[in-house]
């Protein structure tokens, strides 16, 4: 079951896998976006979502706000112990990772699948 | 850095067993082109002892061609494994040479045609920008293509306007296919020597089954039983002469095997580097002047000229062995291979379907090259144009042969083929369109919720008009979007932001000016605490992701306004 959310710029699409929450972002995590992307993915873990997947497959470009939205995500799941898992990344997003040095700081699948099953592990 | 399904890149040395089986490859997929030296030959009324001894001397100067061809020097030969051949360019102004006067009038003609080709060779880099990389990418689909063609009329025994010449379709077609299944399903599925020998494997169950069939013809069946085992091939003797009514048409030749060679080596450039991203022209001038040298030394022993052959780089990706040792190994194995009658002979007798199969083999694989090549570049309606109406120019000649050979004999060797057909016209249309391409482009916007989508569309279009690669406006339209959203939150920005761009093949240039403070760039990057908790931990951080997604970054204040200028390498 998905459902969608958000607003000029960047979608939100949620569903649920093997009790795995998964969330889509669609378009440009920027300065315009990352407020709402950071709110929903603190939300879902603060309402017991402890096991993330975030599909990157329709992400445009991610900019310093977004990536300081995920290290905050990143530090709320390690508060509830719990696993964040990003997967499907463009040639260019992963090459923003690795410019930025986020690549060894987050867990990057390149599937979807393999994203979920990483996820689901304790 | 040598792509992943190479087994032997072009630096690389195997061992003497595999550079000698590739060698022989090599060779044996020469044999449909020895055709056109025969036709020359027996144009100008040569027994077929004088043919095979001719097939001889034409092996010493492939030889030639292609050892040249793999050297590394300053001022000759590409540096890559491509083999020599005899070509059709020459084919109609070589039988015209001998009818008009015999091989003293070859000779001479064939000599001029290298010496042109050699000061073609020397203009390529001044003419770098009537050169794109799509232009070059659709040479080589263009040779793939007509590798395809030529295939398919071998193997089913089809004439130049598409009639049946074959007697025995069903049984030549069979064993066409035969071969051509050998050949792509060890390429498929097998791993290590037979993928490596596949078309080594492919052409001789071919030929064992023809002989078996009894498709081996009668002709080719006399001359192998009477040619001597071994023999020294001897040369003519005769100077050179000249006709100026020849001219035109050497000339014409000499610019299609340039043309050719720039396809084959841009070709050979690409299988080669995982990371390649332009045509290297210096390489491309040596190979040209190689192929010129080779052009000449055919002359001298009284042979068609050659060009360098796209069915050898689409049977070295095949075999994943593209190692340039194996060129000299060609090369030798050839010069020695002229001493034995008996192999010229052998090559020739291999029937036109299984010559068919293998040229139809290694076409594939120029083809996807080609396709891989044009697209690699952003393409706008200008470039869309020039590669949609050149390809199907050439394409039509084809198709419609019979239209092209009723054209006025003035303008006949500018239609000899698809492949000069569709690069003149891509040439013609590309020095017609850079007409109103600016190199340098301004444009304002106010940063805001649509600025991304404004950034993306304008940098995405400049790219397009300028070709420019796909990757580098990705990063230039993150660097630009990333920036102009710092500014916009961190430097008390005051009224639109400026951005210039300016593009040649080497280098993409981005100026940000704006009325505001200056742009911070940061040479570390700051802890995920500090992007994470601090007031300015993004900012610190934009200043580092521009910084480090640009080859060269600068900030600086010139009057009133903040500059920021980002350099892309190209």
């Amino acid at each position: 079951m998905e459902s969608a959310a958000g607003g000029k710029g960047l979608e939100l699409v949620e569903s649920q896998s093997d009790g795995v929450a998964i969330v889509e972002p669609r378009g440009r995590i920027d300065s315009m976006t990352a407020g709402l992307f950071g709110a929903r993915v603190a939300e879902l873990i603060r309402s017991g979502s402890h096991h993330l997947v975030i599909d990157f497959a329709e992400v445009l470009y991610i900019t310093s706000a977004g990536f300081r939205s995920l290290l905050i995500a990143g530090r709320l799941i390690d508060e509830f112990k719990g696993k964040l898992v990003l997967c499907r990344m463009s040639t260019e997003i992963r090459r923003l990772f690795e410019i930025g040095g986020f690549s060894d700081l987050f867990e990057i699948c390149a599937t979807r699948d393999d994203g979920v099953r990483k996820a689901s592990w304790p | 850095m040598n792509p992943a399904n190479l087994l032997y890149g072009v630096s690389d040395r195997p061992p003497a067993s595999v550079c000698l089986m590739n060698a022989a490859q090599h060779v044996m997929i020469l044999a449909p082109t020895l055709v056109y030296p025969i036709v020359i030959l027996r144009a100008g009324g040569a027994s077929d002892a004088a043919v095979v001894n001719g097939v001889s001397l034409s092996f010493v100067a492939l030889g030639i061609g292609t050892s040249l061809q793999s050297l590394r020097h300053r001022h000759i030969g590409s540096g890559y494994l491509l083999t020599a051949t005899p070509t059709a360019a020459y084919l109609p102004a070589g039988i015209a040479a001998v009818t008009l006067g015999g091989s003293a009038m070859l000779f001479g003609m064939t000599l001029l045609a290298g010496l042109f080709e050699i000061m073609l060779a020397q203009v390529i880099r001044r003419m770098r920008a009537f050169f794109p990389t799509e232009i070059s990418g659709l040479c080589v689909l263009l040779i793939g293509t007509l590798l395809g063609v030529l295939g398919i009329r071998l193997l089913l025994g089809l004439d130049g306007s598409g009639v049946v010449r074959s007697t025995a379709l069903g049984r030549d077609f069979a064993l066409g296919v035969f071969a051509l299944a050998v050949m792509v399903g060890l390429n498929v599925w097998a791993v290590g020597r037979w993928r490596m020998y596949c078309a080594i494997i492919g052409m001789s169950a071919g030929y064992l089954a023809a002989a078996a069939l009894g498709a081996v013809d009668a002709h080719s069946r006399t001359t192998l039983r009477l040619a001597p085992i071994m023999d020294l091939p001897s040369s003519p003797n005769s100077l050179p002469s000249f006709s100026i009514d020849l001219v035109l048409p050497f000339m014409v030749g000499a610019l299609a095997c340039c043309l050719r060679g720039m396809g084959d080596i841009t070709n050979c450039q690409k299988v080669n580097d995982r990371d390649w991203v332009r045509p290297d022209l210096t390489s491309i001038r040596n190979g040209i002047v190689a192929d010129g040298v080779s052009t000449i030394a055919a002359s001298f022993l009284g042979t068609l000229g050659s060009s360098t052959y796209s069915s050898s780089v689409g049977m070295s990706t095949a075999a994943g062995v593209t190692a340039r040792v194996i060129g000299f190994w060609t090369g030798g194995l050839l010069v020695v291979l002229s001493l034995f009658p008996v192999v010229a002979a052998l090559m020739v007798s291999i029937p036109n379907p299984v010559m068919g199969a293998a040229i139809l083999f290694t076409g594939c694989f120029v083809m996807i090259n080609g396709l891989q090549i044009i697209t690699y570049r952003l393409l706008d309606a200008r470039r869309t144009f020039i590669v949609g109406l050149a390809l199907t120019l050439g394409l039509s000649r084809d198709i419609f042969p019979t239209f092209y050979g009723g054209l006025p004999h003035a303008i006949q060797p500018f239609v000899g083929s698809s492949l000069i057909i569709g690069l003149l016209t891509a040439l013609a249309l590309n020095a017609v369109f850079r007409i109103g391409v600016r190199s340098r482009v301004t444009f304002m916007f106010d940063p805001g919720v649509d600025s991304p989508d404004v950034i993306r569309s304008f940098l995405e279009q400049q790219g397009a008009k300028w070709a420019a690669r796909r990757d580098v406006i990705e990063r230039a339209i993150f660097g630009t979007a990333q920036a102009a959203e710092s500014i916009a939150e961190n430097s008390r920005l005051e009224g639109p932001i400026q951005i210039e761009v300016s593009f040649d093949e080497f280098n993409l240039d981005l100026k940000l000016s704006y009325r505001g403070d200056e742009f911070l760039i940061e040479d570390h990057r700051p802890t995920n605490e500090e992007i994470r908790d601090s007031d300015d931990g993004i900012r610190r951080l934009a200043g580092f992701l521009i910084q480090r997604n640009a080859d060269r970054v600068r900030s600086s204040r010139r009057g009133d306004k903040a500059v920021l200028e980002c350099h892309y390498q190209h």
